[in-house]
């Protein structure tokens, strides 16, 4: 069965340079994104299925699929 | 279909204005509704409300008892009935919601009016003025566009203020008078928006100066002439120019960065107006992230040290471990993040519900929680209704409202106290705005700490 592709967040522990974590996540199938240095985050995409591997990398806290966020429509009186 | 009403309720009747249909647009019906001066905001039409059941019956009378023309949108396409196309029509009904239109001068000619009795063999439950609904922020578009020369702000605030009161006259009873809230008596004499009297900014004689704060949103009108001059740094992240065409972001920018004296007789409505503004566009221009937009854009406001980061921002999601761990790392680099709860009358919406992320709930000009905004994980609350800012150009100014505008209020007072000691940073500024807001008498699921208050 073939899974959706999402876009998902991985939040790191900071013990690992974010590099050799993405590193590891692109091992599994992870499609890596951007490496947010600031805030130990890597943003991609992936199946379930990867995200399950990339659960269990080192230095992986946590992965989440990216909720995304809005403001409301254009020149709206009303927003967030 | 519910009879709204069984007796006729006892109000004060606005005079008629026998030059009004069921026709007549919305201008006509305002320029008349000006030219009466009687401020009722009264459109000289009246909605009659059937009895359950009663539509028809009611209908037949209203041809039959008094010769009106009743045109009915079940004669339509889909009842899809528009009131420019019941051109000779007294009356219209509409049966799903058992409810009739009549006219202004067929009301006249016929001698209805809200103060006539009803007979309790009626088909009708009840007769009612019929008034004007403003959406926020087109009343002063409005009357813009009618050139009559009330554009000033001020005149707004009066009006609005003048509007209140006749409304709360219209309810009748003891007690219905809605007083001018302090808030707005306040701004009209000191030239400045409800929300910064109401954050006491006015007083202030911080600024905001030395310090950074980053606006993530939908950008900026960068041309826009209250920031000529100013230290702006911009970094898109949607793929779309910083060029604010969402207007969204320039209001949020306005209130939290804006200037202290706009030109001619606009009232002040910016907060920290010199500090250096970092508008980080991670919205696009129809208002939605892209991919991990804000993600970026809080990583490149931390990577820049802005001690303040407002995100008038979010989704209706639960605590999302990424965000806290955003939040987190701002906190230890002495950096703050300011949230909008979200305006669903639900719980608190992410970011703000993350617990490194200092969550802001909206006021009313009253200081009372905004019916919109969220609860539950909320730090600290701000003007949030019917807030002047900046808009992009042309248009320049206008109101908006949300916790999306309580938001830049708590981020631009945070800046002024981070102005005053640059001890307060991160946790230490998140604790002082808390320890200095306002308390006001609500849970604090509802307002947190209370009103943000400037130094």
């Amino acid at each position: 069965m073939v899974t959706k592709t999402k876009e998902w967040v991985v939040t790191t522990v900071g013990d690992r340079p974010l590099e050799d974590v993405a590193k590891d996540l692109k091992q599994g199938g992870f499609k890596v994104g951007q490496l947010l240095h600031e805030i130990g985050l890597i943003t991609g995409q992936g199946g379930d299925d990867d995200a399950a591997k990339a659960r269990k990398v080192k230095g992986v806290s946590d992965v989440s699929p990216n909720v995304g966020a809005g403001v409301g429509p254009p020149d709206s009186s009303d927003t967030w | 279909m519910a009879s709204r009403k069984t007796t006729r309720p006892r109000k004060s009747a606005p005079a008629l204005d026998s030059s009004s249909h069921v026709s007549s647009t919305t201008e006509e019906m305002m320029l008349a509704a000006l030219a009466r001066g009687d401020d009722t905001f009264h459109t000289g039409r009246f909605v009659a409300t059937f009895k359950d059941g009663a539509v028809d019956a009611g209908s037949k009378s209203m041809a039959s008892a008094h010769g009106m023309h009743v045109a009915d949108a079940r004669d339509y396409d889909h009842q899809a009935i528009t009131l420019d196309n019941v051109a000779g029509a007294d009356a219209v009904v509409f049966p799903e919601i058992g409810v009739a239109l009549i006219g202004g001068a067929a009301a006249q000619e016929r001698g209805i009016t809200a103060a006539a009795e009803i007979s309790t063999d009626s088909a009708m439950a009840s007769i009612d003025p019929e008034y004007f609904v403003f959406h926020l922020g087109a009343t002063d578009a409005f009357f813009r566009s009618l050139g009559t020369g009330t554009s000033n702000p001020g005149d707004y605030l009066r009006g609005f203020l003048r509007a209140a009161e006749t409304i709360a006259r219209d309810l009748g009873g003891a007690g219905a008078t809605i007083a001018a809230s302090d808030h707005e008596q306040q701004a009209l004499a000191l030239g400045a928006t409800w929300g910064l009297v109401a954050c006491k900014v006015p007083p202030s004689t911080r600024s905001g100066a030395g310090i950074k704060v980053a606006v993530l949103d939908t950008g900026l009108d960068l041309g826009h002439p209250d920031f000529a001059g100013r230290a702006i740094t911009s970094a898109t992240f949607v793929g779309q120019p910083v060029q604010d065409l969402h207007s969204h972001g320039t209001h949020c920018i306005g209130t939290s960065c804006g200037p202290q004296a706009p030109a001619g007789s606009t009232p002040r409505y910016g907060i920290a107006y010199r500090v250096a503004i970092f508008a980080g566009k991670v919205m696009s221009n129809s208002g939605s992230s892209v991919g991990g937009s804000v993600l970026a854009g809080m990583n490149w406001a931390i990577a820049n040290g802005c001690q303040v980061i407002s995100m008038s921002l979010g989704s209706q999601s639960s605590v999302q471990p990424y965000y806290t761990a955003a939040g987190q790392s701002a906190l230890n680099k002495g950096l703050l993040m300011v949230a909008a709860a979200g305006n669903a009358a639900g719980p608190t919406g992410a970011p703000a519900n993350s617990p490194t992320i200092l969550s802001v709930a909206a006021l009313d000009t009253n200081l009372t929680p905004a019916s919109f905004s969220d609860f539950g994980k909320v730090e600290i609350s701000g003007p949030g209704l019917n807030i002047f800012s900046s808009v992009p150009r042309p248009t320049l100014y206008g109101y908006k409202s949300g916790t999306s505008m309580a938001t830049p209020h708590v981020a631009g007072c945070a800046a002024l106290w981070a102005e005053t000691s640059a001890t307060l940073r991160g946790m230490a500024l998140w604790n002082k705005l808390r320890q200095t807001a306002k308390s006001l008498p609500f849970p604090p699921a509802r307002v947190g700490s209370g009103l943000v208050q400037a130094p």
